[in-house]
């Protein structure tokens, strides 16, 4: 558009369109992300109540005891997400129960299972 | 029998290497020589202190090949007589291939996430490409012809692949100065960048700690590679290249259902792009094309770059943080330059120096990847003006 020599007039002209443009760009797409956002979520949310119910499958009935099991919690949270694959905001950890109803034999055979 | 052994002497590169054949100043030099020295350090440099090792050593071995005399790496096919092995390597540069595909490669391992959970850092991103238009001007100014100092300024945008295909397309003489100047100051960017932060922002703003970001779903990771692209390339079609292929990598990544892709992206065509590229982009920077004073003038206005892309970035936070009450540490628009992830290391660093219990870091990504789409735009007004 421009020849090999500028002057400085043009040379400022140059850089304050394209700064300008660059500003408007990146505004634009920030916008963009925000629309994404909003769609998104609107078309999410309806499917999101039963899955929510749904999602915690691995927790078992019974509540834990009263102790701070915060730390346990996050624990078994990741090695859910983990297990599951799935980003550990998409389930909640409702419950942890020590199983101890179960002989070595079925234990082993469901970490088996696992790998 | 001593004709023989004259030929023999006059056929080796031995009598050429001490030749002074190179004038800087107006002061004739022994320039092989001094390339050999300089590739030398260089590797010196990569190998022993450890400055991007992956990119100075092939960088700095393609100075070394293109400046032992008769080896005739980058001789251009004349006729009958093919072209030497550098010179075909080199078209990917010309022609505007690897470039891009290592952005393709970058988008592979780039998590958006981040931005898309605070839009507001593509401005963040936008104002670091401040130092990119200050330079083109200082570069006129200096004497540089238009293309010239577009290329020299996106040094400012400090992402190699960007800088390396504006400046193969519009002054490919640079090319070996300015490839040298971006991915030094991109090593350097941990001591370039925090003297600026400091300057810039008051005690309290570096200590301000910022909210967590909110969860980003998959389905807004997988969409926003797409609508970008449509948005950006109708718009700023020469962007084309760079923004395809970043925004493809992205989609790749988060698509999640071809792995083995995502793997070969990020690791070995990364690699094999890279070798190539920074053999070829060093066998650029030949005696006659770098021993220049052109070639200091590129190096000051690198640094010149560097610094108001910081300074742009960090004034923006600045206003954003008086604007929304303080809830923005300004620190995190120095990361706006690109420098994937070096400067939000360096941000997440300095905010931890000042309050030691700040985790700036994921704040300082949304920024620093804003800051690649931000140069590559940039690029492509620039190819806009000047192609």
């Amino acid at each position: 558009m421009f020849g090999e020599n500028l002057t400085l007039g043009q040379a400022s002209i140059v850089a304050l369109f394209s700064i300008t443009v660059v500003f408007l760009v990146l505004l634009a797409i920030s916008y963009l992300i925000r629309l994404i956002a909003v769609i998104v979520t609107s078309i999410q949310k309806p499917k999101e109540a039963p899955a929510a119910k749904s999602a915690p499958a691995p927790a078992a009935e019974e509540p834990a005891e009263t102790e701070d099991d915060s730390h346990l919690v996050a624990v078994i949270t990741a090695a859910v997400a983990s297990y599951l694959g799935k980003d550990s905001s998409s389930f909640v950890v409702k419950s942890i129960t020590p199983l101890n109803t179960e002989s070595d034999w079925s234990r082993l055979s469901r970490t088996s299972a696992l790998h | 029998m001593l004709e023989i052994l004259l030929r023999f002497w006059e056929s080796s590169g031995f009598s050429q290497i001490f030749a002074f054949d190179t004038v800087l100043f107006g002061i004739p030099l022994p320039g092989h020589l001094i390339m050999i020295l300089i590739a030398c350090l260089f590797l010196y440099l990569a190998i022993h202190k450890g400055f991007e090792p992956y990119l100075l050593i092939p960088i700095a071995f393609g100075m070394l090949l293109v400046n032992l005399p008769f080896a005739n790496l980058m001789l251009h096919p004349d006729g009958d007589v093919k072209g030497g092995l550098l010179y075909y390597l080199y078209q990917g540069v010309d022609l505007g291939i690897y470039p891009p595909l290592i952005f393709l490669c970058i988008g592979a391992g780039t998590d958006f996430g981040p931005l898309i959970a605070n839009p507001k850092s593509l401005l963040l991103g936008a104002a670091a490409q401040l130092g990119i238009f200050v330079t083109f001007f200082g570069a006129i100014f200096l004497g540089f012809t238009g293309p010239e100092a577009a290329s020299i300024g996106i040094i400012g945008g400090a992402d190699g692949p960007t800088a390396l295909l504006l400046t193969s397309q519009l002054a490919p003489n640079l090319l070996g100065a300015i490839a040298i100047a971006a991915y030094s100051y991109m090593a350097l960017v941990p001591v370039i960048q925090p003297p600026i932060m400091k300057a810039l922002t008051t005690e309290k703003e570096r200590q301000i700690k910022m909210e967590q970001l909110r969860p980003v779903s998959k389905t807004e990771k997988i969409v926003f590679p797409i609508i970008v692209t449509i948005f950006t390339v109708l718009l700023l079609p020469d962007a084309a290249p760079l923004i395809g292929m970043l925004m493809l990598g992205n989609l790749v990544k988060e698509a999640g259902c071809v792995p083995h892709l995502v793997d070969a992206l990020q690791n070995s065509l990364m690699y094999i792009i890279s070798i190539f590229l920074g053999l070829t982009v060093g066998a650029k920077a030949s005696a006659e094309m770098f021993l220049r004073a052109e070639t200091i003038k590129i190096i000051v206005l690198g640094v010149i770059a560097f610094s108001m892309g910081t300074a742009g970035g960090v004034l923006l936070g600045k206003l954003m943080s008086k604007l929304d009450g303080g809830k923005t540490n300004p620190l995190i628009g120095a990361a706006g330059v690109s420098a994937v992830p070096m400067a939000a290391r360096v941000v997440q660093k300095e905010g931890q120096k000042y309050n030691p219990s700040n985790f700036l870091l994921m704040h300082a990504m949304g920024p620093n990847v804003a800051g690649v789409i931000g140069s590559a735009v940039a690029a492509g007004m620039l190819l806009l003006f000047f192609k």
